[in-house]
C-alpha cells in the first residue's frame, strides 16, 4: 500500500511539473528497419494519458513539453523511449527479439530464453512439419540439430528410428531414443497427444540440461507441452482438418513378364514357372491411400479458470493394402485458481483409441513387401476358381495378394491418462507442486490365417494376446524465486518423484485347425486343436524409480548465469549393490552483449556464451529383472509316477543370471555453446560443440556356461564416445510490409567411437551386426561390426573384385594376421578376408526452414539432407541374384544389363553393395491462404496445400535414402520389413470461430 | 479472531490428532518412499522345490544336447565323415561356406557346425549344480548318480569334438580360472564318474517309459564301452599323431562292459530296421540303450529330413503328387547328398537298409508306412532321376554348386532313414517327431566284435563272426562264413549306423578320416595330410568367453 501510494505521489508530482513546462508540437515518422512506414504504432507522453497513433505513412502528431519522454509501442516491436528534445522526432522500432523473452521449459519448471545456460531447441507449433503425421518425431524431423529423424511411411509407426548427438548405447530401441516428457509427466504414451494438440515441443539436448531427469535423460529429453485454454473472457471453437493422398515415391524398376522372357531367352534359361500371365504386383498391391484427420477443440476462460477440450479424428490408409491406421482420441483440461487465487489446480484427461492393421512382413517370404518385388510377373494373382494363385515349388514363395487377404494381423491400443496438478503459492517467492498420473495402456493383437492361407498351412489360425500397461507418476517438488536488489537473481528447486511401470501384464493364445474361416479370430473355442507352446509368455515386470532432485539458477542482471542441477535415482532394475546413482550438473552463461565493450560495438543484439557439463544416465531398453537370477519354463520333458502312467511336464531353466553388480550407463557430456543476434533480430544463431562419454555401458555379454547357468549376463562394459558441432542460423533477410523472408538452416556433425566394448571380465574381440537377410547366406552374414577404436555402424565385409573366368564374383583376400591385402583374389571368401569398407553414420545433417509470406499468402519449403554416410543396398543384392530367375522368381531389370548370368556368389556380403547415401530432398511444400477475419463468423480462416518428399536429390539407386539410422545396425536398406516411402499431396483448413 | 474457545480445543484436539498421523504417515512413507524391491509376480525367482519340478531339473541335464544332435552338431560329423557330401544350389544354401566347409575338411572357427558347445558347457554346469543343490561334497554317489553319468557324457561330447577340455567337477566361482586339460586327462576323469556313477548304484537297471531318454546304468556302460575302444585316440597326445596300430590297454574292459549289457536281457534286435527311426519310434524299441527324444511339437530340434531329401515337397503346383505321396507346403532343403562311396556300401542282397538309400530313378512313397509306391515320382512331367556321382557345374568349385535347377536338384543320392510326418512340415516348422538313438545293442555287438579283433579275449563264445552276423542276420543281409575283417566292421557299422552320429569317429579310430572320398580329396587335396582337422576348433563365441584359452592347432 505504501508503495502504490508513493508511485501515485510520483506520477501527481511529475504531471504537475509538466504542466509548468512549456508544449510545443512534436511530429515524426515511424519507420521499421526495412524503413516501411509503421501504421498505428502507440505513442504517448510518458507519465500522462495523452496520446496518438501513427496514420497510414507512419506520421505522427503530438504536443509534449520539451523533455518530457514519448514512448512508441507497437505489437510485436521493441517499444522506444525518446526524449522530447526538438520538434520533429523520427523513430525507428526494431522487432522484437522474441527469442530474448520466449518461456522455454527446462524440467519442473520454466524460464526465459535470456537466462538459459544450456543447449535448449524449442520448436513452436507453427513451426512444426505438417503432413499426414502420427508422433511427434515425424513433427521434429529436420528441426532440431543434432535430432537425428528417420520417417516411416508405414500408417502403423509414424518413425523408424529417432537419435540424439549420435548413439551412445549398445542396446537399441528405448535405450537409443530421447525420453520424452509431457506437459511435465515422465515417460508417458506419445499416442495420447494429437499433433494439434501441440503448443511446443521443447528438446533438451545437453547434459547439462537434461540431467535434471537424471537416469533416463542419456540421449536427450523432448518435453511437449499442450495447449492449455486462455484467459481472455471469451469461448473460441475450432477445427482444423486436412484430407491427403499417397503414393509409392519410387518404385524398383523390377523386370516384366516380357523383360524376363527375353532375359531367358538370351541366357539359355528354361523359366520354370512361365504361367503366361503378365502381372505387375506392384500394381496389384499398392494404392492411392487417402487419409483424413478432424480437429475440434474449444478453448476459453478468464484470468482465473481457463479450460481446453479436444476430439481428433485420424484416419490413415496405408498404400499397401490391407495396411491402415485410426485413432481417436479426446482430452479435456481445466484449470482454475482458488484459495485467494494461490492454490492453481489442474485436471487433465487423456483418452485414445487407436487401430492398425498391417500385412504379414516377416522373414523366409513371408513378406508382402518383398514378394510384391519378387513374385514373378509370369503368374497370374488368383486360379480360375477364384482362389489365389499358389506357387508351390520354389522355397519361401507365397501371392502377395494372398498374404493380404487371408492373413490379416491388427492391434488395438486404448491408452487412459488421468492427470492432477496443483501449484500452491505459499508466498510470493516460494511454490509448492504436486503432479499425479496415472495411465493405462491397452494392446489387443487379433491376427487371423485363413484355411487358405499361404504361409500357416494349419486349416485357419488364429492368435488373440492382450497385454495391459500401467504406470503411476508422483512428483512433488518446490520452486523458490527470488531477485535481490534488482539484480541478483536467484532461483531453487528441489523435489521427489516417485514411478513405478507395470508392464507386459498380459496373455495370448494361438489356436488352430477351423471347419471354416466363418469365426475368425473372433472365436477361439471354435477351434478344434491348441499347443501348450502357442501360449504367449507375457509376463508381469514391475519397474520402480525414486528420485530426488534439486536445481539453483543464479543469473546477475542477466549477464552472468549459473545453474547446477542434482538427481539421484535409484531403480529397481539394477543389482542390489549398485541401485542408486547420481546424475549432477553445472553450467555457466555470459551474456556478452550486456557488457559495455560490446555494446559499444553496436553489433550484437544478443551474444551469449554458454558452458556446461553433467552427467545423465541411461536405464532403459532391458527387462526390469535382468539383473536377477530367474528361472522359467523351458522345453518338456515326459514324467513318469509311480503307477507308471507318463505326461508331459516343462523343464525349468534358467533365464537370466543374477549380476549384483549391474549400474546405471553414464553419460557426460561438456557442452560448449555461443547464441547471437545482429542487426535487430533480423539474423541470429547458435553454435555448439559437445564432447559426450558414455561409460559402463550395458549390454548383454555371452559369459561362458562353465561358470554360469546361463550363457548370457547383463553387465556394464565399454565406452563410446560422441563429439559434435552443431550450427542453427536464423534470418530474416526479407521483411517488408507485404513480404517477408524468414529463414532458418541448421547443420549438425557427428562423429561416433566406440572406445572399448570388453573389460577384464567381460570381453569380446567385437560384436557383429546387421543380418541384410539374403538368400543363400544365412550364417556369418552381418555386414557391420561394433569394434574398439571405430564408430557404430562400420561397415566391415568382403571387397569384391569383379569377376573370375567363368564369371563368378571375386573378392580381394587379405592376410588372416595383417588384415592387409594378400593381393590374391577368391571365388569363396573366409571370415577373415572381411574388411573395413565404409560407415552407416553421415558426417552431415542438414534442415533448412523457408517462409515466404506475401500478403495473406504464405509458402514454405522445408529442405532435409544427409551428407556422407553409406547404405548396404541389401535389396538390390537379393534383387540381382541370377538364380531367381531360374528358381522363378522376379529380379531388378538391371540385372539384364549388370549382372551376369554366371555370377552365383553376387551374394556374398561385400561392398559391391554399399552405396552413397547423401541425398538432399524437398520434404515439405506448403501454400496457404489466410482469409483473416469473416463478418462475425468466422474469426480465421486460413486453407494450405502441402506436398511432402517432392523430390530428392540424391545418388542413391534403392527406392529411399532415407534408411534407418538408429540402433546397432543402422544404415541397411532392408527389403521384408521395409514399407515403401510415400509422396503425400494434402489439403487441410484450420478454421477459428 | 472469531472462533470460539470451544470449537478452539475441538480444533487442538482434531490437530493433535492429526499431527499423530501425520508423524505415522511420513515415518512410513519416509521408508516407503525409497523402497526399490518390487514384486516379483511373473517369473520364478527360485528353483520350485515340487518333487516332480526336481524330476524337471534332472530333465533339463538330459537334454543339453537335444539342440545341437537335431542339427549343428551332424552337421559337423556327417558332412567330414564319407556319409554325405553338401551341395549348393546356385548361391542358394551356401550359408558362409558352413556346410561346404564340412563336406571339404575347411571348418574354421565361425562356422555355425561348431557353434553349440556353449550348450554342452552349460549343461554340464547344470549337472554340477544338481550335485551342490543334492548335497554337494557330502552328498552320496549314489544320489547323484544320474548327474555324474550326464557330466561324463557331456565331457565325452566335448573331448571327443574338440580335444582337450575343461575339467568341470565342480561349480566354477566367479572369479576362478577355467583351462582346458589334456584329452587324456578328461578321459580318466570320464572313466572315472561313469564308475563312480555304475558302481553306486544309483542308476537304474530298468528299461522302460520312465527310463527312456535318460541316464540308466546301460547308457553309463554303452558309453564306457565306446572311451575303452577308442581309448588310444585320446590318450595318444597330439591327435594328429594317432595311428590304429597304437596299443590300446582297455579292450578287454570293453569287452567287460558289452558283456554286462548283453547278458542283461534287456535289449534285442527284434525291430526291424526301418521302423527304428520312424516317427513313432521310442521306448519299445528294443535295440536303443540311450536315445534322445523329440518330438514335433513338445520337444523340437530335430530336422534331419529338410537337408537329407530331395529339395521339393511338392510338384510345382501342377498336377501328381510329391515325393511322399502328398503334396506339403513347406519344401526341404535337401543339400546333403549322399557320398558315392557310401551309396556303395547299401548293396547287399536282400539287405533291408538298402531301402534307406534314394537312388536312380524314383518313386513315389506312402508317407504313413515309408514303403515304396510303384508310383514313379514326376516332377513337373519329368520323372526324378538322382545320379549317384555329383557333378559340380564347375569342378573344383570350393561353393560345391551344382546349379538351382532339376538337374542340379538330381545330383547326388538321398537318404530317407528319417521318416516324417505331413504335420512336420504343415505345423511345426520341419521339426520332427523321430527319436534319435545315441547307443544302441547292435553298436554294443559290433564293438564288442572290434574290440576282439583288435586283440582283447573273446568271451562267452562269442565270436567277431558270430557278433557280425547277428547284426546281418536281423536286416536279412547275407551272413558271413569266415572272420571279418576290421575293415568289414567299419563297413558294416558305415551300413548299420549311417546317418547317427557315430561315423566320423569311427573313420578316426580306424586311422581313415583323411582318406579320399567323394569331391573332398579332388576340390580340397590338404585336407589328405591335414590330421589336427580330426578335432574341430572352438568357436570364436566360445573363444571370446573364454579368453586364456588356446585355439586348436592348424585352425
Amino acid at each position: 500500500m505504501r508503495k502504490t501510494l508513493l508511485a501515485c505521489l510520483f506520477i501527481f508530482l511529475m504531471s504537475s511539473i509538466s504542466v509548468f513546462a512549456q508544449k510545443s508540437m512534436i511530429t515524426g515518422k515511424v519507420v521499421d528497419v526495412n524503413n516501411e512506414p509503421l501504421i498505428g504504432v502507440n505513442v504517448l507522453v510518458k507519465g500522462t494519458t495523452n496520446g496518438t497513433v501513427t496514420d497510414i505513412d507512419g506520421k505522427y502528431s503530438i504536443s509534449a513539453p520539451s523533455g518530457s519522454t514519448l514512448s512508441f509501442t507497437y505489437v510485436g516491436f521493441t517499444a522506444q523511449l525518446i526524449k522530447v528534445t526538438q520538434n520533429v522526432i523520427n523513430v525507428t522500432l526494431k522487432e522484437d527479439s522474441k527469442t530474448l523473452n520466449e518461456v522455454v521449459v527446462v524440467g519442473y519448471g520454466s524460464m526465459t530464453r535470456k537466462d538459459v545456460t544450456s543447449s535448449i531447441t524449442t520448436v513452436k507449433a507453427d513451426k512444426l512439419n505438417t503432413g499426414v503425421y502420427t508422433d511427434p518425431g515425424q513433427l521434429l524431423q529436420g528441426k532440431v540439430p543434432g535430432l537425428t529423424i528417420v520417417q516411416s511411411s508405414d500408417p502403423t509407426s509414424g518413425t523408424a528410428s529417432i537419435s540424439l548427438r549420435g548413439a551412445s548405447s549398445l542396446r537399441s530401441g528405448a535405450a537409443m531414443e530421447p525420453y520424452y516428457v509431457i506437459d511435465g509427466i515422465p515417460g508417458m504414451s506419445l499416442n495420447l497427444v494429437a499433433p494439434e494438440d501441440i503448443e511446443s515441443i521443447d528438446v533438451l539436448r545437453d547434459a547439462s540440461a537434461t540431467a535434471i531427469y537424471g537416469s533416463k535423460a542419456a540421449n536427450g529429453v523432448i518435453v511437449i507441452t499442450t495447449k492449455k485454454g486462455s484467459k481472455t473472457d471469451r469461448t473460441s471453437v475450432s477445427y482444423s482438418g486436412y484430407v491427403g493422398f499417397d503414393n509409392i515415391a519410387k518404385r524398383l524398376d523390377m523386370m516384366s513378364a516380357s523383360d524376363l522372357k527375353s532375359y531367358a531367352a538370351a541366357n539359355n534359361i528354361t523359366l520354370p514357372n512361365d504361367k503366361g500371365s503378365n502381372t505387375n504386383w506392384n500394381d496389384e498391391v499398392l494404392r492411392t491411400a487417402v487419409s483424413h484427420n478432424h480437429n475440434v477443440s474449444i478453448n476459453g476462460g478468464n484470468e482465473r479458470s481457463s479450460y481446453n477440450a479436444s476430439m481428433s479424428y485420424l484416419n490413415k490408409e496405408g498404400i499397401v493394402l490391407g495396411t491402415e491406421f485410426e485413432r481417436f482420441s479426446g482430452r479435456a483440461y481445466v484449470q482454475t485458481k482458488c484459495l485467494n487465487d494461490r492454490l492453481t489446480l489442474a485436471f487433465n484427461v487423456n483418452a485414445a483409441q487407436s487401430k492398425g492393421k498391417t500385412v504379414s512382413s516377416n522373414k523366409d517370404g513371408q513378406s508382402v513387401f518383398d514378394a510384391m518385388n519378387y513374385y514373378s510377373p509370369l503368374l497370374p494373382t488368383k486360379n480360375e476358381d477364384g482362389s489365389w494363385y499358389n506357387y508351390t515349388a520354389v522355397n519361401q514363395y507365397f501371392n502377395p495378394l494372398s498374404m493380404i487377404y487371408e492373413d490379416s494381423y491388427q492391434t488395438v491400443k486404448k491408452d487412459l491418462q488421468g492427470t492432477g496438478k496443483a501449484t500452491l503459492q505459499i508466498n510470493k517467492d516460494l511454490a509448492w507442486n504436486l503432479n499425479l498420473s496415472y495411465e493405462n495402456e491397452q494392446i489387443n493383437y487379433n491376427n487371423y490365417n485363413t484355411i487358405q492361407s499361404q504361409i500357416v498351412n494349419t486349416n485357419g489360425n488364429a492368435y488373440r494376446g492382450t497385454v495391459e500397461n500401467k504406470k503411476k507418476v508422483l512428483e512433488t517438488y518446490f520452486n523458490y524465486d527470488h531477485t535481490f536488489a534488482n539484480v541478483h537473481k536467484l532461483g531453487l528447486m528441489a523435489g521427489y518423484s516417485y514411478e513405478q511401470s507395470d508392464n507386459n501384464d498380459g496373455f495370448g493364445l494361438n489356436v488352430y485347425n477351423f471347419y471354416s474361416n466363418a469365426t475368425s479370430y473372433y472365436n477361439l473355442a471354435f477351434a478344434n486343436k491348441m499347443d501348450m507352446s502357442g501360449i504367449s509368455g507375457y509376463g508381469l515386470e514391475t519397474l520402480r524409480m525414486i528420485s530426488f532432485y534439486g536445481r539453483l539458477n543464479y543469473s546477475y542482471n542477466s549477464k552472468y548465469m549459473l545453474q547446477a542441477t542434482f538427481r539421484r535415482d535409484g531403480s529397481s532394475a539394477f543389482g542390489k549393490n549398485n541401485r542408486w546413482g547420481t546424475f549432477p550438473s553445472a553450467s555457466l552463461a555470459w551474456r556478452m552483449s550486456e557488457e559495455k565493450f560490446i555494446k559499444d560495438l553496436n553489433v550484437f543484439d544478443d551474444l551469449k556464451f554458454r558452458v556446461g557439463y553433467g552427467v545423465s544416465g541411461n536405464s532403459l531398453g532391458f527387462g526390469a529383472y535382468q539383473a536377477i537370477q530367474t528361472y522359467g519354463p523351458s522345453g518338456w520333458f515326459t514324467y513318469t509316477d509311480a503307477n507308471g502312467n507318463s505326461s508331459l511336464y516343462r523343464t525349468i531353466a534358467a533365464q537370466s543370471n543374477a549380476n549384483p553388480d549391474l549400474k546405471w550407463e553414464r553419460t557426460a557430456m561438456l557442452n560448449l555453446g555461443l547464441d547471437f543476434t545482429f542487426f535487430g533480430g533480423r539474423l541470429g544463431g547458435t553454435i555448439e560443440y559437445y564432447d559426450k562419454r558414455t561409460s559402463d555401458l550395458i549390454h548383454p555379454y555371452s559369459v561362458s556356461t562353465n561358470r554360469y547357468p546361463y550363457g548370457w549376463m547383463y553387465a556394464n562394459v565399454g565406452d563410446i564416445d560422441n563429439k559434435g558441432i552443431e550450427l542453427t542460423i536464423n534470418a530474416t533477410p526479407i521483411s517488408t510490409k507485404k513480404f517477408t523472408w524468414d529463414t532458418s538452416l541448421n547443420l549438425s556433425h557427428n562423429k561416433n567411437n566406440v572406445k572399448s566394448i570388453s573389460n577384464s571380465d567381460y570381453s569380446v574381440a567385437y560384436i557383429a551386426s546387421g543380418d541384410p537377410e539374403i538368400a543363400g547366406y544365412s550364417s556369418n552374414a552381418q555386414v557391420e561390426r561394433i569394434m574398439e577404436g571405430h564408430p557404430l555402424g562400420t561397415f566391415y565385409t568382403y571387397e569384391w573384385a569383379g569377376y573370375n573366368s567363368d564369371g563368378v564374383s571375386i573378392f580381394y583376400k587379405h592376410d588372416p594376421v595383417t588384415g592387409e591385402r594378400t593381393g590374391e583374389t577368391t571365388k569363396d571368401p573366409v571370415d577373415t578376408d572381411r574388411t573395413i569398407t565404409g560407415c552407416a553414420q553421415p558426417k552431415l545433417n542438414l534442415g533448412w526452414t523457408n517462409n515466404f509470406k506475401y500478403k495473406n499468402w504464405s509458402l514454405d519449403l522445408f529442405f532435409t539432407g544427409v551428407f556422407g554416410n553409406k547404405i548396404y543396398n541389401a535389396t538390390r543384392e537379393q534383387y540381382s541374384n541370377v538364380s531367381f530367375v531360374t528358381e522363378g522368381r522376379n529380379v531388378l531389370k538391371s540385372v539384364a544389363t549388370e549382372q551376369r548370368a554366371t555370377d552365383v556368389q553376387s551374394q556374398a556380403p561385400s561392398d559391391r553393395w554399399l552405396e552413397n547415401g547423401d541425398y538432399f530432398r524437398l520434404s515439405t511444400l506448403s501454400l496457404g491462404y489466410s482469409f483473416g477475419k469473416l463478418g462475425n463468423w468466422v474469426n480465421s480462416l486460413k486453407v494450405y496445400a502441402t506436398c511432402n518428399n517432392l523430390f530428392t536429390i540424391t545418388g542413391y539407386s534403392g527406392r529411399d535414402p532415407e534408411i534407418n539410422l538408429g540402433g546397432l545396425e543402422p544404415g541397411i536398406d532392408r527389403r521384408t520389413n521395409y514399407y515403401p516411402r510415400t509422396r503425400t499431396f494434402m489439403l487441410g483448413v484450420n478454421v477459428n470461430f | 479472531m472469531l472462533i470460539s474457545n470451544h470449537l478452539k480445543i475441538e480444533l487442538t484436539m482434531k490437530n493433535y490428532i492429526k499431527n499423530t498421523l501425520l508423524a505415522g504417515l511420513l515415518i512410513s512413507s519416509v521408508t516407503a518412499c525409497t523402497d526399490l524391491d518390487v514384486d516379483i509376480k511373473s517369473t520364478y525367482t527360485s528353483y520350485p522345490s515340487s518333487e516332480i519340478a526336481t524330476e524337471a531339473k534332472m530333465a533339463d541335464l538330459y537334454y543339453g544336447f537335444r539342440g545341437a544332435l537335431g542339427r549343428r552338431f551332424t552337421e559337423a560329423v556327417w558332412l567330414s565323415s564319407d556319409e554325405f557330401t553338401a551341395v549348393t544350389y546356385g548361391g542358394n544354401w551356401y550359408d558362409g561356406g558352413n556346410y561346404v566347409h564340412s563336406t571339404l575338411h575347411m571348418s574354421n572357427p565361425d562356422d555355425a557346425h561348431v557353434d553349440w558347445l556353449g550348450d554342452i558347457t552349460g549343461a554340464i554346469t547344470k549337472c554340477n549344480r544338481a550335485i551342490v543343490d543334492l548335497g554337494g561334497e557330502s552328498a552320496t554317489d549314489e544320489s547323484i548318480a544320474k548327474a555324474l553319468a550326464m557330466r561324463a557324457f557331456y565331457h565325452f561330447i566335448f573331448m571327443d569334438m574338440f580335444g582337450d577340455a575343461p575339467i568341470l567337477d565342480h561349480v566354477v566361482a566367479a572369479d576362478e580360472a577355467i583351462d582346458r586339460s589334456p584329452r587324456a586327462d578328461v578321459a580318466a576323469f570320464i572313466e572315472n564318474d561313469l564308475l563312480r556313477a555304475i558302481n553306486s548304484g544309483g542308476l537304474s537297471e530298468n528299461v522302460d517309459a520312465s527310463t527312456y531318454g535318460k541316464p540308466t546304468v546301460w547308457m553309463a556302460k554303452a558309453l564306457l564301452v565306446k572311451l575303452y575302444l577308442n581309448w588310444a585316440v585320446y590318450t595318444c597326445g597330439d591327435v594328429a599323431n594317432y595311428e590304429p596300430t597304437l596299443a590300446n590297454a582297455k579292450l578287454n574292459d570293453a569287452v567287460k562292459y558289452c558283456d554286462e549289457i548283453i547278458k542283461s536281457g534287456k535289449f534285442n534286435l527284434s525291430d526291424s530296421y526301418r521302423k527304428k527311426f520312424m516317427p513313432t519310434n521310442g521306448y519299445q524299441i528294443k535295440d536303443f540303450i540311450y536315445a534322445m527324444p523329440y518330438d514335433n511339437a513338445t520337444a523340437q530340434g530335430l530336422t534331419y529330413a529338410r537337408f537329407q531329401y530331395w529339395p521339393k515337397f511338392n510338384n510345382d503346383g501342377g498336377t501328381g503328387t510329391g515325393l511322399l505321396g502328398v503334396t506339403l507346403s513347406k519344401n526341404a532343403g535337401g543339400i546333403f547328398t549322399v557320398t558315392p562311396e557310401a551309396a556303395d556300401r547299401f548293396s547287399l542282397v536282400g539287405d533291408e537298409r538298402n531301402d534307406i538309400i534314394l537312388k536312380d530313378a524314383l518313386n513315389t512313397y506312402n508317407i504313413t508306412t515309408f514303403d515304396k509306391t510303384t508310383t514313379p515320382y514326376m516332377y513337373n512331367g519329368k520323372r526324378v532321376v538322382l545320379t549317384k556321382n555329383v557333378t559340380l557345374l564347375n569342378p573344383l568349385d570350393a561353393s560345391m554348386n551344382v546349379g538351382d535347377n532339376f538337374d542340379g536338384w538330381n545330383q547326388g543320392y538321398r537318404c530317407i532313414k528319417w521318416g516324417i510326418q505331413a504335420s512336420d512340415y504343415e505345423t511345426y516348422n520341419r521339426n520332427q517327431s523321430n527319436d534319435v538313438p545315441i547307443f544302441r545293442y547292435a553298436d554294443i555287438l559290433l564293438m564288442k566284435a572290434e574290440a576282439i579283433l583288435r586283440g582283447a579275449t573273446a568271451t562267452n563264445g562269442d565270436t567277431p563272426m558270430s557278433l557280425f552276423n547277428q547284426i546281418r542276420s536281423y536286416v536279412k543281409a547275407p551272413t558271413l562264413t569266415t572272420a571279418p575283417t576290421l575293415q568289414d566292421v567299419l563297413d558294416e557299422r558305415g551300413r548299420e549306423f549311417f546317418s547317427e552320429m557315430w561315423r566320423r569317429n569311427d573313420l578316426i579310430r580306424f586311422g581313415q578320416f583323411e582318406k579320399d572320398w567323394g569331391l573332398k580329396h579332388v576340390v580340397n587335396p590338404a585336407a589328405k595330410t591335414q590330421k589336427w582337422r580330426r578335432i574341430f576348433p572352438i568357436h570364436r563365441n566360445i573363444m571370446n568367453s573364454n579368453t586364456n584359452w588356446k585355439q586348436n592347432t592348424g585352425y
